[in-house]
């Protein structure tokens, strides 16, 4: 109740320079700013524990990912380094695979091709479905029914089934993993993207934009874009954490990149014959997935708690 | 020769339906046209019509002419290369016309770098100019400000401001006070009615309220179910209302506002 009856006062504010000034009572010098703010001003209020422990998890793999381009303790191919199926000890932090490999060298060079996989294949979704999504809350009718028909198709083909028709045509590799990733995720973004868009372009400020001669590509830049992006970034984050989910699956299946190229679902898939000997080796790349994951979705949970209008209290 | 002539506009919905039937107006240039009628009369979808804004399933039909030009036949690049330069529009409710995630400044500049080409800084500097002409003191402070930190007076103000930016020959107001209290409503008029003054836009003014149109409006046309029952003056209008259903709306506004006789009106 009181938040709206906050929000009832902030939207009818009488205009300073307008307000009788009654017994000295000087008008207030800036209108009032209790009431309904847009996703912008709150986001640098409110910071919940999920968007915090999200962000630290994220800025770790990425952190432990950017190292492991430039240096890793032991190189990623470097077969015999340590004894074999060792467990965690001064030379190596976490212990050896079967081929005497680094693991932690391994896990290093896993959160690299996570970050690659997660940022790429969200670049690919991104410019796909935001093209599918806005075309298809811009046109005429058919055009949308053929393309959420289409989009509906995509979201029900199982992702991995996608990744390996393409591995199949392209062969295994990094970019084959991203290309599947990036398209079936595309679909997900092009839904949000054209219900978010559909609703901005009924707004009035759009017709407004139009009114003042603004074009149809100045429209959807100068206001589309920006007022759905802040839904969209909550989506970018869920899909990232999906998409290194993704990657894990296809190479702990074998369709992922192969070695030199490091990788989670592999190191799973390695140890797994193992885990008896040295369960390390299958517990700490369980946990980087896991946490990583996690940490995406924290992240976007938080984003969303920041934004939803629904908590915003106006509207 | 009338500035802007509006002839035979039927608007009909994807479902048949007949929102507009065989409207006709016109304004002089410099002149001010007040377009009166109860809601759902199809005066708000004749101003949209005017610029091409109808909704989605809306056709029209007839003729928009701006100086002989007919607004219906164009589309695209020319038809944007005329709103907002030619022909402006005010809206009813400033809080949704305006985008909450852009700054005023940024807002008041968007048609002077379209239409006008202007750099950056050079469309600060004109919106700043656009600020003081509204009444907004503080230039600097409101360019910078988001619409919701604005009050509602405010806000109609940048709007307005916004639709006059470059210059336009004719400004469509679509019941621009009806969303402000009473006595906000009453600055906003006045402001309008001296920028019409000075600026010598051709203003068409639609309202529901008859007083509000009778302070800035001299012609007038009455409008009931999509059809114009009456087109007059306003000091006509008040003094001896031909139609029964505007002798009515001026009983009705007489008897509840202050809706002044011809001679106080003008």
């Amino acid at each position: 109740m009181s938040a709206d009856l906050t929000a009832g006062a902030a939207l009818d504010p009488r205009d300073p320079s307008l307000a009788p000034t009654v017994d000295g009572l000087a008008p207030q010098p800036s209108p009032d700013r209790s009431g309904p703010r847009p996703v912008v001003a709150r986001a640098s209020r409110r910071r919940s524990p999920s968007l915090i422990v999200g962000a630290l998890l994220v800025g770790l793999v990425a952190v432990v990912g950017v190292v492991a381009t430039f240096w890793t303790p032991y190189a990623l191919d470097a077969a015999g380094a340590g004894p074999r199926l060792s467990g965690p000890s001064a030379q190596h932090w976490a212990g050896t695979d079967r081929l005497g490999r680094d693991l932690l060298s391994q896990l290093m060079g896993g959160a690299q091709s996570a970050m690659v996989v997660a940022v790429c294949s969200v670049l690919v979704a991104g410019a796909l479905g935001l093209t599918l999504g806005v075309l298809a809350a811009a046109t005429t009718r058919w055009l949308d029914v053929a393309l959420v028909n289409v989009v509906d198709l995509l979201i029900a083909f199982p992702t991995l089934l996608l990744a390996m028709l393409i591995v199949t045509v392209r062969g295994a590799s990094l970019t084959s993993a991203i290309a599947a990733i990036g398209i079936a995720g595309s679909a997900v973004i092009a839904r949000v993207t054209r219900i978010n868009a559909a609703r901005v372009l009924r707004e009035d400020f759009v017709t407004a934009a139009t009114a003042s001669g603004t074009g149809w590509w100045g429209t959807v830049a100068r206001h589309v874009l920006p007022n759905i992006a802040p839904t969209l970034l909550v989506q970018v984050m869920l899909l990232a954490g999906g998409a290194i989910l993704a990657e894990a699956s296809l190479s702990y299946l074998g369709l992922g990149a192969p070695p030199p190229q490091a990788s989670w679902g592999r190191l799973l898939r390695e140890a797994q014959s193992t885990m008896l000997v040295q369960p390390w080796g299958a517990i700490l790349p369980g946990v980087a997935v896991v946490a990583t994951v996690l940490g995406l979705n924290l992240l976007g949970d938080g984003l969303r708690e920041r934004n939803d209008p629904n908590l915003r209290g106006d509207r | 020769m009338s500035l802007l002539e509006v002839r035979d506009l039927t608007v009909r919905t994807s479902g048949g339906r007949t929102l507009l039937d065989a409207v006709s107006w016109s304004v002089e240039a410099g002149g001010r046209l007040g377009v009166i009628g109860e809601s759902g009369s199809g005066k708000s979808i004749t101003a949209l019509a005017v610029l091409g804004l109808l909704p989605d399933g809306m056709t029209a039909t007839g003729e928009v002419l701006l100086d002989g030009v007919d607004l219906l036949a164009l589309h695209g690049r020319r038809l944007d290369a005329i709103r907002g330069a030619q022909v402006a529009m005010v809206f009813q409710e400033p809080l949704t016309a305006l985008d909450p995630l852009m700054t005023v400044g940024r807002q008041i500049a968007g048609p002077l770098r379209l239409h006008r080409g202007l750099s950056r800084a050079q469309a600060r500097e004109q919106a700043a100019a656009l600020c003081r002409m509204v009444r907004l003191d503080d230039a600097e402070r409101i360019l910078g400000s988001y619409p919701w930190q604005l009050s509602g007076g405010q806000r109609q103000r940048v709007a307005l401001a916004m639709a006059l930016a470059c210059e336009p020959r004719v400004l469509l107001a679509d019941e621009p006070t009806t969303a402000l209290d009473v006595t906000v409503q009453a600055e906003v008029l006045d402001l309008l009615d001296e920028l019409v003054d000075r600026t010598g836009v051709t203003l068409v003014f639609v309202s529901h309220d008859l007083p509000v149109v009778a302070r800035v409006a001299r012609d007038l046309v009455v409008m009931r179910e999509g059809r114009v029952v009456e087109s007059t003056t306003v000091a006509r209008a008040l003094d001896a209302p031909a139609d029964p259903y505007t002798r009515q709306l001026i009983e009705a506004a007489r008897a509840v506002t202050r809706l002044p006789f011809a001679q106080e009106a003008l």
